[in-house]
């Protein structure tokens, strides 16, 4: 029913629009984006970051206002657009591989499938951070000390076990051929818990994001041992990544968002159109640059076998680790 | 001096239903999925176990009662016949004797019903409803004035939240109009 | 310093920042006084505001409508028995009894100042001792922590009457609650059933609104309904007295002190605050037996805990850059949206906004008081709404508060499971308060537990090697069995008998 109102709507608007074909699409009304994590928390920044430059560039005419619906690590937002939302034009979501995790983990019936993945705006890298006056120098040191003992090293990260800081760990362990299952995991409530302990010396490494760790890093509390990325951090070129000091590991954190389902074609291809514009603008750059954001993005079909391919690939990871059976 | 009030078989019926409880969460311990973990540390599935065991055995403490056999074999010894408890006055029905009359039926249903049914029916109708009910179940009879202060009170709570504070208020059945 | 604080005043007091004060500290309470508002989702709903905003007009609007909202959630304890925040559980003890005896305003009032001192003590240390003393979070390890809860833990004995049975069961009933969801040391969920409303645990906001707000308004329409309803005494002054404030005032200090030493604690800080000096409270005050029957002083203590708290869990995130509970966290998204890094650098690198916000603290404190001045006037008068208008209106926004959480109708469905319950709990006098404080402690509790024996590798022993865990530990055992030794005391038995009659 909805979706005939709305193809009805979108021929009627197109009808007067019709010399302008490009434009035979444009959201009226208010925006939402909704922001499956509790305010402050990465899926809240990565909606409230878009809604102000789309409002402030104009590229969205109306407002838009960011929801937050927290919940099993975005269960509740994808079980909440996928059966109230159908077919809502006006509405984003902010994504990131943590849903991939909660996607690959079962915790949610539903998968990137049932939805429709926009676009990945940015792209954020991990890394390990041990204190300033740690007796892990190099990522070396590391490496040779859990190649020793694995046991003698313990990490905290902000994530449980089969989430995205644990990951970090897990393919690290697995890229220098220590069993995964063997490393000393300590998971703490979100990666300022995890820093917190790392700095009180209850942990030796902690697996973080970059944004967590850059106001310790400029302080020089922190030392980061390597970036989890085939390239360098644009803000921290100092820190040398795993790749470069033999330890293969290429884990990016991207960030995105995806649309409900049953979207109509010319409202979806507005919303790609609308967010590659977005990237390209200065006040986007602006802001990217103070989240510490990569400009590595992907939108529509690219994105959407992007976030499927590696939905599949870390339902393997996890299957290997022991998390699904 | 309190054994009549504890001797009750309330108390009897509460350890037993502790007891129900301890069981279907104990039971629900089995399912917890057997992810790795370090070995030799507690898994997912300690901390709920022992939780269990003490709400059972609390149960089972109410359920037995041996405070209550204890005092009352006292005061057996010492000659004073305990308490019992007075029963129910014959005639009465069972709601009565469960201490439930029509109002608190009423209220609960009420409340719950708002629950329940205010994500489908839509905030405007349900929060109206359970305003006209409520305040008539509170003992206000003049209708002009239940009806008004509810149409009332549904539209300022509604309009200052949406509008307000931003929070996405169900419309419900009166969905049509947002077109 | 000094200069960089009172360059910091200067941008405070300038007109439009204090008109911004002034109206978040008012929005703040009037939103905070909502039941099952409380300050994160107050924040929450502002944070798009700060947008539009210059950083240190934003920072000032941030802090004063926390300021607002935390003193906000108090106001619905006293009057209408509903914690706003868990933070004020404690203060529904003597606050909404104080209420019914028509003492609502002195009631109100000693919050408002309690709050007021607290606030202003944090922001002392802040401002002259902030960083030397923010270090002694980092020596809190999983170790610490579990102690701690331990210790906290340890407080129900204080809570309850003699009737030690029902405080088991309703702490056990509690920790059981707050096993529900995904467990984040091993990532399994539990006792979930396949719910994803379920994955991340049932919020203390279900509980309170179930177990306070559901149950409140029933047992009063029951009254109403009976004609048993106790008449509020009319209130005969809106304003404490000289002589109240003195009484209160050794209260007002110990909860000040304390709310600040385990407010700089990440985590359930402001809570578990409230609860151990209230406890704290009972065992050194003169006349306990006072406690829980409507004494100013079991408004006052708790009030300034969690104020205190609540400041000192800025300390950390302002000096070192680790956020603290609960609204720090939105503080610190708001900070990071502001283009403020959170570190040990911020002094250095934003100087001038950090020591605004610190100068908007004092601010904030002070306009909250002032601003009571008139407000505690108005909402005294709230108690005088009657019954069958106010009560209904609770209902329908205690509703609102629980479904803004996630949108979710299991949520509204919990909530009137938790008020079933509570309503037999409270008739049949059951505490309700050592099932809170396992609901909010129960999961960390057991993470730190796990957590640290990861860390040692399945030892026991590590909370016996840690200084500071065994002398938690030692100071929880002390707690729990010093009772049992003092029991003859007479005062003991005389505070026991009144808790059993509240």
């Amino acid at each position: 029913m909805k979706k005939i109102g709305l193809l009805v709507a979108g021929l009627a608007l197109a009808g007067p629009l019709a010399i302008v074909p490009a434009a035979a699409w444009e959201p009226n009304g208010q925006g939402e984006c909704i922001a499956p994590s509790n305010p402050g928390g990465g899926w809240d920044i990565t909606c409230r970051t878009a809604a102000s430059v789309l409002q402030k560039t104009g590229a969205f005419k109306g407002s838009i206002y960011v929801t937050n619906m927290p919940g099993g690590s975005g269960a509740v937002g994808i079980a909440n657009v996928v059966t109230k939302r159908k077919g809502d034009t006006n509405l984003i979501v902010s994504a990131s591989p943590a849903l991939t995790f909660t996607v690959a983990l079962q915790r949610t019936p539903y998968t990137y499938k049932e939805v429709m993945p926009l676009a990945q705006v940015g792209a954020e890298y991990g890394g390990f951070f041990v204190t300033a006056d740690s007796k892990f120098k190099t990522l070396a040191d590391l490496i040779a000390a859990m190649k020793a003992d694995p046991k003698s090293v313990s990490f905290s990260g902000g994530s449980a076990p089969g989430g995205q800081d644990h990951m970090k760990v897990a393919l690290f362990a697995k890229a220098i051929g220590v069993e995964p299952t063997k490393v000393v995991y300590v998971p703490f409530q979100g990666g300022g818990e995890a820093l917190t302990s790392m700095l009180g010396g209850h942990t030796m490494v902690a697996a973080l994001d970059i944004s967590e760790a850059t106001g310790q890093l400029e302080a020089g509390k922190i030392r980061g041992l390597a970036i989890l990325s085939d390239k360098r951090s644009s803000k921290f070129p100092d820190i040398p990544t795993a790749t470069e000091q033999g330890a293969p590991v290429d884990y990016v954190i991207w960030r995105g968002y995806y649309m409900a389902p049953g979207v109509s074609k010319e409202a979806y291809d507005w919303w790609v159109g609308t967010m590659k514009a977005m990237v390209n603008t200065p006040e986007w750059a602006a802001e990217r640059e103070k989240l510490g954001w990569e400009p590595v993005t992907r939108f529509g079909d690219d994105f959407v076998k992007h976030v499927n391919d590696e939905a599949v690939r870390y339902r393997l990871l996890l299957k290997e680790l022991g998390f699904v059976k | 001096m309190d054994i009549a009030k504890t001797t009750s078989p309330r108390t009897r019926i509460e350890g037993f239903v502790i007891l129900l409880v301890a069981g279907g969460y104990l039971w629900e311990t089995f399912n917890i999925p057997d992810f790795y973990q370090l070995p030799d540390t507690p898994g997912p599935t300690t901390f709920p176990e022992l939780l269990g065991i003490v709400f059972a055995a609390m149960g089972l403490w109410l359920l037995l009662s041996p405070g209550d056999i204890i005092a009352r074999l006292r005061a057996r010894r010492d000659g004073t016949s305990p308490a019992a408890t007075a029963p129910a006055a014959p005639g009465e029905n069972l709601f009565a004797r469960l201490g439930l009359d029509w109002h608190f039926v009423a209220l609960w249903i009420v409340v719950l019903g708002y629950l329940w049914f205010m994500p489908d029916l839509g905030f405007p109708v349900a929060t109206f409803i359970l305003l006209v009910l409520f305040t008539a179940l509170l003992g206000e009879t003049r209708w002009h004035i239940v009806l008004s202060l509810a149409l009332a009170v549904t539209i300022v709570v509604y309009v200052s939240f949406k509008y307000g504070l931003n929070v996405r208020l169900p419309l419900g059945i009166l969905e049509f109009l947002r077109f | 310093m000094f200069e960089q604080l009172l360059n910091g005043f200067a941008t405070a007091l300038l007109p439009l920042n204090l008109l911004i004060a002034l109206a978040g500290c008012l929005v703040g309470t009037l939103i905070g006084v909502l039941p099952g508002l409380g300050p994160t989702a107050t924040l929450a709903m502002l944070i798009p505001l700060v947008f539009s905003m210059p950083p240190a007009t934003a920072l000032i609007m941030l802090t004063s409508v926390y300021y607002g909202s935390m003193y906000g959630g108090s106001t619905t304890s006293i009057l209408v028995n509903i914690p706003g925040e868990s933070a004020s559980v404690i203060t529904t003890i003597d606050g909404h009894k104080m209420a019914m005896q028509g003492r609502a305003g002195p009631a109100l009032a000693i919050a408002a100042i309690g709050s007021f001192i607290a606030g202003t003590f944090a922001v002392l240390m802040l401002t002259f001792v902030g960083a030397p003393i923010a270090r002694y979070a980092l020596l809190f390890g999983p170790a610490e922590f579990f102690a701690l809860m331990v210790f906290g833990l340890c407080t129900v004995a204080s809570l309850t009457g003699t009737n030690v049975a029902k405080s088991i069961i309703s702490t056990c009933f509690g920790l059981m609650v707050a096993t529900v969801g995904i467990d984040l040391v091993s990532g399994a969920a539990r006792f979930t059933f396949g719910n994803p409303f379920l994955q991340d645990g049932v919020d203390f906001v279900v509980v309170a609104i179930g177990m306070f707000a559901l149950t409140e308004v029933v047992i009063t329409a029951r009254e109403v309904h009976a004609g048993t309803r106790a008449e509020i005494v009319k209130a005969d002054k809106v304003w404490v007295s000289w002589s109240e404030f003195l009484y209160s005032l050794p209260s007002i200090i110990r909860g000040t002190v304390f709310g600040f030493i385990i407010g700089m604690l990440p985590g359930a800080g402001a809570t578990l605050s409230t609860f151990i000096t209230y406890n704290l409270e009972k065992r050194v005050c003169s006349h306990p037996e006072r406690l829980g029957t409507g004494d100013i002083r079991g408004v006052a203590n708790p009030e300034s805990a969690n104020n205190a708290a609540s400041g000192a869990s800025l300390v950390p995130l302002l000096t070192l850059g680790l956020p603290g509970g609960g609204a720090t966290a939105v503080m610190l998204g708001a900070l990071m949206m502001l283009d403020i890094t959170p570190g040990p650098l911020m002094f250095e690198k934003h100087g001038a906004v950090v020591w605004t916000l610190i100068a908007s603290m004092y601010v904030g404190n002070t306009m909250l008081l002032l601003l009571n001045w008139p407000l505690v006037n108005i909402f005294a008068r709230v108690m005088r709404i009657p019954a069958k208008f106010l009560m209904p209106t609770v209902l329908v926004i205690s509703t609102i508060g629980v479904w803004s959480l996630s949108y979710s109708a299991v949520d509204l469905v919990l909530t009137g499971a938790a008020g079933l319950l509570g309503y037999y709990m409270r008739i049949h006098k059951y505490p309700v308060e050592p099932l809170i404080l396992g609901l909010i402690l129960g999961g960390r509790l057991e993470q730190a537990y796990r957590q640290a024996l990861i860390i040692s590798k399945g030892s026991n022993m590590i909370f016996l090697e840690k200084p500071i865990s065994l002398g938690l530990l030692v100071c929880a055992a002390l707690f729990l069995f010093l009772p049992m030794l003092l029991k003859r005391s007479k005062q003991f038995v005389a505070a026991q008998e009144s808790a059993e009659v509240a």
